[in-house]
């Protein structure tokens, strides 16, 4: 299979291929590893390859996406054994041991982990770079950046590299990579995936850990492999009525949408590449049936950055604390980036009354967001505020910054998202639309808490009629090879 | 009362012209009338049917203009960047062309003197010692000849006069800035007069490379020109001669990809050969220009060139810190031109015939420089000992290449008066290009990997870059084009001329230098139209011209890019637009000039491959907008001084640099601003100046290269704020 045809396929298509016996997994294997290669010297998206689909792990021959190349982002699910160092010098060489429950529900599904994705160094940048591996490119446009924090799983699978690959979310990192290269992100409700065993509620119930596609359907058959809760887990949440799989097929009630389209938190203001394009995503639902109205959020500013800012340095903090525990090293501006070092400082810093301070305002939060539902079945804003920001403006390796005025400068570009990850509702950002010179220009939607079903109706919808999988960026396995 | 300046023709005295203003006086309470050449015949701008933009002696000294690409933005539809001395991307309303091999010639014609000087390597765009620069815009092939589809730059130099004048003028700034001018001109006899100019320019790079820190795209420029005229009764003759050299940098890229995960800044670069990439040039001409004049109006000239230039360039085409591509070529050409052109000036009637015929001889060796074992470390991902079974090595491939070209014209144009205010002009040139063409690409004898790779079957040839030729291909093609144009214009009473136009101008045909089995390409040709206004109001305190344009370009020779240049007849584009400039005498104190130009300009059809569709994109370098604004204030100080407030604005609308319309080849619109504050004697015998180019030191990329194969996605930045001092003395 050459790789034109390989890049042609999603997921499903692909497991397809290989069901019917057209392929091995071998040989997918291989095209996968040929195609990363392929395109990884202009991206610098991979931190590792895997030579053979059983380096990690036997994958599950009869897991429903068996054979499918899958890539692992260098942050949260890992296998047991694997190579975990969150782009970081601090961490380098720290080994997992413990294979987590949601690398057990890839390794069950039959993925066949090809490669280690990049991030930023501790994930907590809206753009992927600094740290050991620097800027990963997105392949749209090289002078630009693929986001963050899972840019380098949403660079090789916009490139066709590979049709899905695991990504995270605890402000917006499923979602702003997928906005930047033209892919589907969906942050799934606060624990619909299970982040143990070995942790319950990360980020205060931010995170949420999930993949990025080109497809639809992609991102909802991984989540029924994955979902579900698990012994010990912090909070059960009500199954979905049914297979997300179904409901991206199956088409939506009318729906109620509420548009906020200026940023409600601190940010570089909204383009008007953007606001034209949130426009004709407003007109689009209109015209597929549903109704569209202004809505509004409002927040202290200064109160989200440093509510936001705790969650994440506290837990950044109690990484490098424990990671230093284990490996002997002591942190230091030496080994860690210094915007990184300064919100370690900061984690450190925080009092328990800082934290309570922090849950108060989440919780402020969660209720008017709650409150917008009882209204509206579905919201919609741009996923962040223009297209992918060139390399080196968000680079932790930059000093100056302190804690705060970080959490401030990621955000910038990107002041959409987090606050869905505060309140732990789903939220998906589909390629609808693209600027005038064709970059990629994401458009969020949020569900109700548990509402993966209604979202994936209308993501369904919308894919089927305005579909975006034939535009590929430029860098491409299929242009490339 | 009204006043008016006499004509002035050719005096290098104060003229005024299209968007930058000189010290005026504040006596001089109108705008200067500007003699042209545009239509080989001298008149008034604001009466030649043509749009061209026009800037006078004065108006280049007092802005500073040292090269052509500085006119860009002050001229509407002129767009491009000097990427190298020897490589000037320019282009009129989107029309250009970046090949600058051998094989191929611009569409933007430029003519020193009426001589044309057109390989990219040999024009000489520097306005050293200019008296006039006239751009035209749209196909000039009756007027001017082949290879002017785009449009012509005509500069026209000082001339010998019979008297004694000169002038100096030093300049000095930031980035290492110097530059002297020295002109002298004296009579040496009651019939001959004789003028020396000298220039020496240079300023140190302002790319900062990163594994010397040293400083790269210099400019240093050094040139002569000498010119001895003999003027009778009824003959005046001109010999001039002119040498120049430059030896500076060649292009240097900035890579957009990350290099340890860190990407660049802006105005860095890497490059392995920071001290072996270089770009010298030296070009020599001797031009002898003769007018007989006969009774009765006719008048016949006479233009006879003889041009030798030599190029030796390598540039790092990687821009990395590897030995994976590097270009370089060796270049030597002789050129002979002769003109002969007949003028009549009648009352209701003027004409002129001509004939034409020049003959070039040029030899390039071009190379392309890698390691062996780079490629395969790039490429297979291993040393090549682990990939292929052996070591790699150090290889350039080589290209040589040798042209003999001669072109044949006759040429004819006749303006007949219809009736007192409408005038008919109809021209022709018949051109005959025969071009003959040797080229040779061996298998460098230690390659390895080329070779290796292509037993085995897995590449076509042996060579990676250069296809290997099986010995000398020659190749001989000749084209013949016919270019007319038609022009109808009418006075509308007092100064308000209306005009419409069309006509067809072509671009050669050549060869395929680098990839000599490629063979040959046709001419491309255009069909333009274009209906404007040119004229004055409020007494001639204000002065306004517009054009309508469309062109249709077919057959047009596109550069398909991936690694080596090749040229085909591939495309088709059509572009429209709108351009006015309006120069206007505010005050008696304050000049207020400005120009606009408005351009959609796309292909129609340019199927690059399978996978490649480049059809509906804009044309590279066009913008849709681009505008100027000017400012000039002047005021007197004390009783013998006055002091000159200037600010200029240019606004250029986004563009993409590449016809692909690739992302990385996109540039926002931009905002440049220069200032000057100039003291002058009131008798202009001497001035100085603190000059700011750039004030907001705006960063913009000039070009992009993006060759796929390699990965390489590669940018030219813009320079940066200059400032400085200049001082003039002139008697």
């Amino acid at each position: 299979m050459n790789l034109s045809e390989y890049a042609r396929y999603d997921a499903i298509g692909l497991a397809d291929l290989i069901r019917s016996g057209q392929m091995s997994a071998e040989e997918l294997f291989q095209v996968a590893f040929n195609a990363v290669n392929l395109v990884n010297p202009q991206l610098n998206a991979a931190v590792e390859l895997y030579e053979s689909s059983a380096a990690l792990y036997q994958p599950n021959l009869e897991g429903r996406l068996y054979g499918i190349p899958f890539g692992i982002k260098d942050f949260g699910a890992a296998f047991a054994g694997q190579l975990q160092e969150a782009n970081s010098i601090f961490l380098q060489g720290y080994t997992c041991e413990e294979e987590t429950y949601l690398a057990q529900s890839y390794r069950e599904a039959g993925l066949q982990t090809v490669v280690r994705t990049t991030i930023p160094e501790f994930g907590y940048n809206t753009c992927t770079d600094g740290g050991v591996c620097g800027v990963t490119h997105n392949p749209w446009d090289l002078s630009r950046n693929s986001g963050g924090s899972s840019g380098g799983s949403a660079a090789l699978v916009a490139a066709g590299a590979l049709p899905v690959a695991h990504a995270n979310d605890g402000g917006g990192s499923i979602r702003i990579p997928a906005a930047y290269c033209g892919l589907v992100g969906l942050k799934p409700t606060r624990m619909r995936n299970s982040i143990g065993p070995s942790n319950s509620d990360v980020l205060f119930g931010m995170g949420g850990e999930h993949v990025v596609s080109r497809t639809v359907r992609d991102s909802a058959v991984l989540l029924d492999c994955t979902c579900g809760p698990r012994t010990g887990d912090f909070v059960e949440i009500p199954p979905p009525s049914g297979s997300f799989l179904d409901a991206v097929s199956s088409k939506p009630n009318k729906l109620k949408v509420g548009i906020i389209d200026h940023p409600w938190t601190h940010s570089w203001g909204l383009s008007n590449s953007m606001e034209d394009a949130l426009h004709r995503t407003a007109q689009q639902l209109q015209d597929l049936g549903h109704t569209v109205e202004t809505t509004n959020i409002k927040v202290d500013r200064d109160q989200f950055d440093s509510a936001v800012a705790a969650s994440w340095c506290s837990t950044v903090a109690t990484t490098v604390l424990a990671s230093s525990m284990k490996t002997g090293r002591t942190p230091s501006i030496d080994n860690i980036d210094p915007a990184m070092f300064a919100c370690y400082e900061y984690g450190l810093g925080l009092s328990a009354v800082d934290i309570l301070v922090m849950q108060y305002f989440f919780n402020s939060l969660c209720r008017q967001v709650g409150e917008m539902f009882e209204t509206y079945d579905v919201l919609l804003t741009p996923t962040t505020v223009d297209v992918a920001p060139r390399n080196g403006v968000l680079n932790s390796v930059q000093a100056g910054f302190d804690a705060i005025s970080w959490t401030k400068h990621i955000f910038g570009p990107a002041p959409y998202t987090a606050t869905f990850n505060i309140t732990g509702h789903p939220a998906v950002s589909l390629p609808l639309q693209s600027d005038h010179t064709g970059l990629p220009l994401g458009m969020h939607f949020v569900g109700r808490f548990g509402g993966e079903v209604t979202l994936f109706n209308l993501a369904g919808q919308l894919e089927r009629a305005y579909p975006w999988i034939d535009r590929k960026p430029f860098v491409h396995v299929s242009s490339s090879s | 009362m009204k006043y008016t300046l006499p004509r002035m023709i050719s005096l290098g005295c104060t003229l005024v012209s299209s968007s930058y203003i000189p010290f005026l006086h504040a006596e001089n309470f109108v705008v200067e009338e500007v003699i042209v050449t545009a239509q080989r015949r001298e008149q008034s701008l604001e009466e030649v049917p043509v749009a061209v933009s026009a800037f006078s002696a004065a108006t280049l000294q007092r802005a500073g203009i040292s090269d052509a690409s500085d006119l860009v933005g002050l001229t509407p539809g002129f767009n491009g960047s000097m990427v190298s001395s020897s490589q000037p991307i320019l282009s009129m309303r989107g029309v250009g062309s970046n090949d600058f091999t051998i094989g191929n010639d611009p569409a933007l014609g430029v003519y020193v003197d009426e001589v044309y000087v057109g390989r990219s390597a040999a024009a000489v765009v520097n306005l050293f010692d200019a008296e006039r620069v006239e751009l035209l815009k749209g196909p000039q092939g009756t007027l001017f000849g082949r290879n002017t589809t785009a449009g012509a730059i005509s500069i026209t130099r000082a001339q010998p006069e019979p008297y004694r004048s000169g002038s100096v003028e030093v300049r000095t700034g930031n980035d290492g800035y110097q530059e002297a001018r020295f002109i002298y001109n004296d009579s040496l006899s009651d019939s001959t007069y004789a003028r020396v100019a000298m220039l020496h320019q240079h300023r140190d790079g302002y790319v900062e490379e990163q594994i010397s820190n040293r400083d790269m795209v210099d400019t240093d420029l050094q040139a002569i020109k000498a010119a001895f005229k003999f003027e009778g009764e009824q003959v005046d003759y001109t010999v001039t001669i002119d040498w120049s050299e430059n030896d500076q940098d060649a292009a240097v890229y900035r890579s957009l990809l990350s290099v340890d995960g860190q990407v660049l800044d802006t105005r860095k670069a890497v490059s392995d050969i920071f001290n072996e990439q270089r770009n010298q040039r030296e070009i020599g001409m001797v031009s002898g220009k003769g007018r007989f004049t006969f009774s009765d109006g006719y008048e016949l000239t006479s233009i006879s060139a003889w041009r030798k230039y030599q190029l030796d360039y390598l540039e790092d085409t990687d821009a990395t810190s590897l030995r994976l591509l590097h270009f370089g070529v060796d270049e030597e050409s002789e050129s002979f031109s002769q003109e002969f052109r007949l003028n009549s000036t009648g009352e209701n009637l003027d004409w002129f015939v001509g004939v034409s015929v020049s003959y070039e001889d040029i030899q390039a060796t071009g190379s392309v420089d890698y390691s062996e074992e780079v490629l395969c470390s790039q490429l297979l991902g291993s040393s090549c000992a682990s990939a292929l079974g052996f070591a790699g090595d150090d290889v350039s491939e080589f290209n040589n290449a040798e042209g003999e070209y001669w072109n044949y014209a006759i040429f004819g144009d006749v303006k007949l008066a219809l009736n007192s205010e409408t005038n008919l002009t109809i021209g022709l040139r018949y051109s005959y290009d025969d071009k003959e063409f040797v080229a040779h690409n061996p298998v460098p004898a230690n390659a390895l990997v080329g070779p290796a790779l292509n037993s085995m079957g897995a590449l076509p040839t042996a060579n990676l870059f250069l296809i290997e030729t099986a010995g000398k291909i020659s190749s001989r093609d000749t084209w013949s084009q016919v270019q007319p144009r038609i022009v109808l214009d009418h006075s509308l009473g007092g100064d308000t001329m209306l005009y419409a136009s069309a006509s067809v101008g072509y671009k050669s045909g050549g060869f395929n230098v680098l990839v000599p089995t490629e063979g040959s390409f046709e001419p491309e040709e255009m069909l333009s139209y274009e209906l404007g206004v040119k004229g004055s109001l409020m007494d001639r305190r204000l002065v306004y011209d517009a054009a309508f344009f469309h062109y249709r370009y077919d057959d047009l020779q596109v550069q398909i890019i991936d690694v080596v240049s090749i040229t085909r007849n591939a495309a088709e584009a059509t572009g429209y637009g709108f351009e006015s400039s309006v120069r206007f005498k505010a005050t008696e104190r304050l000049s207020v000039a400005s120009t606009l130009a408005w351009l959609e300009a796309e292909y129609d059809r340019f199927v690059v491959s399978d996978t490649e569709d480049f059809t509906d994109n804009q044309l590279a370098r066009s913008p849709e907008l681009t505008a100027s604004l000017s400012f000039d204030y002047e005021l007197p100080v004390g009783e013998e001084h006055f002091l000159n407030l200037s600010l200029t604005t240019v606004y250029t609308d986004d563009q993409y640099m590449l016809s692909s319309n690739r992302p990385e080849s996109f540039q926002e619109a931009y905002t440049t601003t220069d200032l000057e504050v100039t003291l002058s004697a009131n008798s202009e015998s001497y001035f100085v100046s603190l000059f700011v180019n750039n004030a907001s030191d705006e960063e913009y990329i000039t070009q992009t290269q993006l060759i796929s194969d390699f990965g390489l996605a590669l940018v030219q930045d813009s320079p940066p704020r200059y400032y400085g001092v200049r001082a003039g003395y002139r008697f």
